[in-house]
Parts: structure tokens; sequence; C-alpha cells
């Protein structure tokens, strides 16, 4: 049974590759022809953009998203639910561990069967949530163009295709597969400056509307279970000595100050929309080790001593603004 | 067992030593339970010995995989074996620097060293490889294309599957927040392996 899911996982990850290359010389094809499809269409693609960031949030729906990067597939059972306040989810990963991440608003209760244990993490922000996204499109538009580069069916919906490309080399470049009925996010690649894909998730069997609240509900019963919650306490970057210079539209989500396995460490992460990166500052005798981490399709870590400190950069960015990140820390007037 | 290299009465490492001792003290080492002279002998043995290698590797493997099974990788001897033949044909643009001080407790391989490699970010560490001399460790991103050829080597880099790292990854993807998907979306890319690591 499981080496049949196996072979099967190892069938759709080639299909989607496939698809992928299939999109991309269809998209390069189609480009010349951008500017007739979009009058056509008469929405821009940044009004597709801000469609698509609404449609994720409002919008109720189940499904399964696969997960692909490199030779690695993996594929979780998702429901979302807007009940016209906050959203709700619920993600099931389908391989590996049974695991369970139930979501509501900012908290996230993750399920450990086997160690009958709830973890819960909690985003603690001073902004209202939700609403928009930190960044708006505007400020989006400003590091990244975003063009239509085709109409295609995927997954059985009809979709508009969009590519956004970074104005400059030092983050990644995304495609988009969106459904023009709903607006959902249908596909979604990660692309370096070459064009090739790093990591890509999709949707399949996608029922939009009619979700029942049920599907929420944990697999488990969870009484009796241990709880524990991450303690963030927010801290000013700034009082604690220290000053970080991320590339120009990432804006500060949260700073904080947690638990780590080895200690304390000061957590500042930024978003710029789209990618996003941790910085994280520890004492060095903490992490005296090398570090290392396993390769995540476009994820990239750089780690840097600064002083008696180990300053680590982690994110969705390429090796060369981790490092640009981490050699930028500096302490400021103490 | 090849008697010849054998030198009986001189080393910490029984040369009468079957495999299970063999497996037995490599084991200590990984654990660091070897006292410095035994250390030395079985490191000494380690590299003539080809069945004491393939332990080792094996043994190593194990760790990893107790770990986290995303991390595990195992390679066939040949594999191996092609490798660093084409290691030793390479001419190495940079010269690397001296080996750390704990020689040989280490595991070594190169970028795009396919599927397996995939599951691993490749460290380099103390050898100058973009940058010159600066105390810093780059965790370079293994090439995505299985594809790419050993030859691109620049300078051995090296796997280290600490999992302090997995955790910095974990502590990012609670914060950060995808905002054209679903919010769970970076657990997706986890399974959340590593929550049990975090051991909260």
């Amino acid at each position: 049974m499981q080496r049949l899911v196996l072979r099967r996982c190892r069938w759709i990850a080639s299909a989607i590759l496939l698809l992928a290359f299939a999109a991309l010389s269809h998209g390069q094809e189609r480009s010349g022809s951008t500017a007739a499809a979009d009058a056509a269409d008469g929405r821009s693609a940044e009004q597709w953009l801000q469609i698509v960031q609404q449609a994720a949030r409002r919008l109720d729906y189940s499904g399964t998203m696969v997960y692909q990067q490199g030779s690695e597939v993996h594929m979780s059972k998702i429901v979302h639910v807007f009940d016209g306040r906050v959203s709700h989810e619920r993600l099931q990963p389908m391989d590996g561990q049974p695991r369970e991440f139930i979501r509501r608003a900012d908290e996230v209760r993750c399920l450990i069967p086997e160690a009958r244990r709830v973890v819960i993490e909690r985003r603690t922000r001073a902004e209202s949530f939700p609403g928009l996204a930190a960044t708006t499109t505007t400020e989006l538009l400003q590091q990244y163009s975003v063009k239509i580069v085709g109409r295609e069916r995927d997954g059985g919906f009809d979709c508009q295709v969009l590519e956004i490309q970074p104005r400059q080399g030092d983050r990644y470049g995304y495609r988009l597969w969106v459904d023009r009925a709903s607006g959902l996010l249908l596909r979604s690649q990660t692309l370096n400056e070459r064009g090739d894909v790093l990591e890509q998730m999709a949707f399949a069997d996608v029922r939009i509307g009619g979700v029942d609240r049920e599907q929420l509900k944990p697999s488990w019963p969870t009484d009796g279970w241990k709880v524990y919650e991450a303690a963030h306490r927010p801290v000013d970057l700034k009082e604690q000595g220290w000053r970080l210079s991320p590339p120009s539209g990432f804006k500060p989500l949260y700073t904080v100050r947690r638990p780590m396995a080895t200690g304390h460490a000061l957590q500042a992460v930024y978003s710029d929309g789209l990618a996003s990166l941790s910085v994280f500052i520890e004492p060095a005798s903490a992490s005296a080790a090398t570090e290392a981490l396993p390769q995540r399709g476009p994820i990239n870590a750089y780690a840097r001593r600064v002083g008696d400190s180990v300053v680590t950069v982690v994110g969705e960015i390429p090796v060369e603004t981790a490092r640009a990140v981490a050699q930028a820390a500096e302490r400021v007037g103490r | 067992m090849n008697p010849d290299r054998m030198n009986p009465g001189k080393s910490a490492v029984p040369s009468e030593s079957s495999a299970d001792d063999c497996a037995e003290r490599l084991s200590c080492l990984l654990d660091g339970e070897l006292d410095a002279e035994a250390c030395r002998a079985l490191v000494d043995r380690l590299g003539h010995d080809e069945g004491a290698c393939r332990q080792w590797r094996l043994l190593n493997c194990v760790g990893d995989a107790m770990r986290s099974a995303d991390v595990a990788s195992w390679h066939s001897e040949r594999f191996v074996s092609r490798v660093s033949a084409a290691l030793e044909g390479e001419p190495t643009v940079l010269a690397p620097a001296p080996l750390p001080r704990r020689v040989a407790v280490r595991r070594w391989l190169l970028p795009g060293a396919g599927a397996a490699a995939a599951a691993a970010v490749l460290i380099a560490v103390g050898l100058p490889s973009r940058q010159v001399s600066s105390p810093e460790a780059t965790v370079a991103q293994a090439p995505a294309a299985p594809a790419t050829t050993v030859a691109k080597a620049e300078v051995p880099v090296q796997i280290d599957r600490s999992p302090q790292l997995e955790r910095y990854l974990a502590a990012h993807r609670e914060l950060a927040e995808p905002t054209l998907m679903p919010h769970s979306t970076p657990y997706v890319r986890t399974s959340g392996a590593m929550l049990m690591q975090e051991g909260r």
C-alpha cells in the first residue's frame, strides 16, 4: 500500500514536471501577445494579484495541496473556511508521521498524536488580523513586475497565468495559475533567475464553497493531551542593540525573543509580500557547532558570527541575499 | 580481513578485532567515548580498511535516520567511489584551507550528488569558496537539478546534518506569512517532521 502511494506520488511528480515544462514553453510562446490578452480580459495583472490575495482569505475551499521540490513530493489535505471575521484552516499532511495543523485566525494548533501533544503557535502582531497582507499590492509592485502570460486549463479550472518577476536579482520570481472564476490560486511555482522551478505548490481536487465546518475538527480527540505554547515576547531590535538591513521592500512583521532548543534567540521576521526571511541572533556559545539545513527548494540559510553572537538568516531567498543580510547585521549604540 | 595490515600489540584497536568489535568501536567514536589514542588508531584504520569505512558510513546513516528520516542518505559503493575518483581528478581552483582539528570525523560529499543530496543543504565550512577569509559558515543551496555534473564541484563541501538549522526553519515557518496561499502553506514544506525535534 505504502509503495503504491509512493509510486503514485512519483507519478504525480513527473506529471507535474511535465506540466511545468509544457507551461514554460507555452508561457514563452505567449508572452508576445500579453498586451492583447490583458486588454481582452479587462483585468490587469495587478488587479489579478489583488484578487488572489483576497480569495485566499475570504473563500471557503477544500482540496489536496501537492508540494513538490526536486524529487520530493508532499501531499496535504486542506480545508479553509472564512466565517466573516477570521479564517479557519485544517491541514493534514498525508505522508510522514500523522500530524494535523488547525488554524484559527493567527493561532495554529499542531497535533502530535503519538506524543499526545498539542503545540500552540501564536502570531502576535500589533496590527489587526486578518485584513490585507502587511504589504499592499502597490508596495509589492515596487519590488516586482507582474504580467499576464496566458490562459490555461489547470486542474479542471479555466486559469489566468501570471508571472511575477523581481525587479532586482536579490529575490525569486513566481508563476501563478489563478482560477478565473473565483480568483483562487491553484498553482504556484517559485523560479530562480534562470527560470528553473525551485518549488511548486498545486491544488488538486479543489472544491470551492460549500465546505462543511465539521471538516475543521481534529481527527483525534485531544482531551488529556499535553499542551505546549510557544512563548514569544515582542522586543525592540534597537533596544536590544542591533540594526538589520534587509533588502528593499522587506518590511518587519515580527521581532520577538523566543526560546530555541539551545536557549533564547532574537527573531526578526521580514516580508516583501511574497518572500519572507527570518534573522536569528543568539549568543555564540549556544550554537558553536557548524550548522546546516536540509535543502527545501528555495529556502536558504546563512550564518555569521558577529562579536559574541551568531546571526543566522533563513528564508525563501537566494543564498547571496541571505549572506548580504547576515553581513549587514551590526551592533549599535550600547 | 586483511592480515598483513594488522599490527598486533601496538594500537588501541585490537588487531584480532571482529567486525562486531570494530562496529562497537566506531559507534563509541561517534559518541565521543574513545580516548585520544584509541581515536587516532581507529581513524588510521579507517584510512585503509574498506570494511571499517563501510561500517562507518552505515553507522552515520543510521544516526541520521534516527535524527530525521528527511536527511538520511545512503549511497551505493560504486557511486561513492566514482565521486571520489572524479574528485581526485578534479583540479582545485581554490586551495582548500587545512582541515579543522577534528580530522576524519566528517562526512564529505559533493554538491549535486543527486536525489539523495536534495534533502540536504550543503555547508561549506572553513573552505573559502566565494568569500575569502571570514569566520562564516555558508549554508549553500544544493543545485535543484539532479542533472548537475560532479565535475562542477569547486571544492569539497561538508554536509553536516545537525538538526540545529532545521529548528531555524521551523521557527521561520511559524512566523512567515504567505500572502497568496493559505496561511498554513509553510507547514506543507515540512510535513511537521520537525515538531518533535523542537521538544517543546
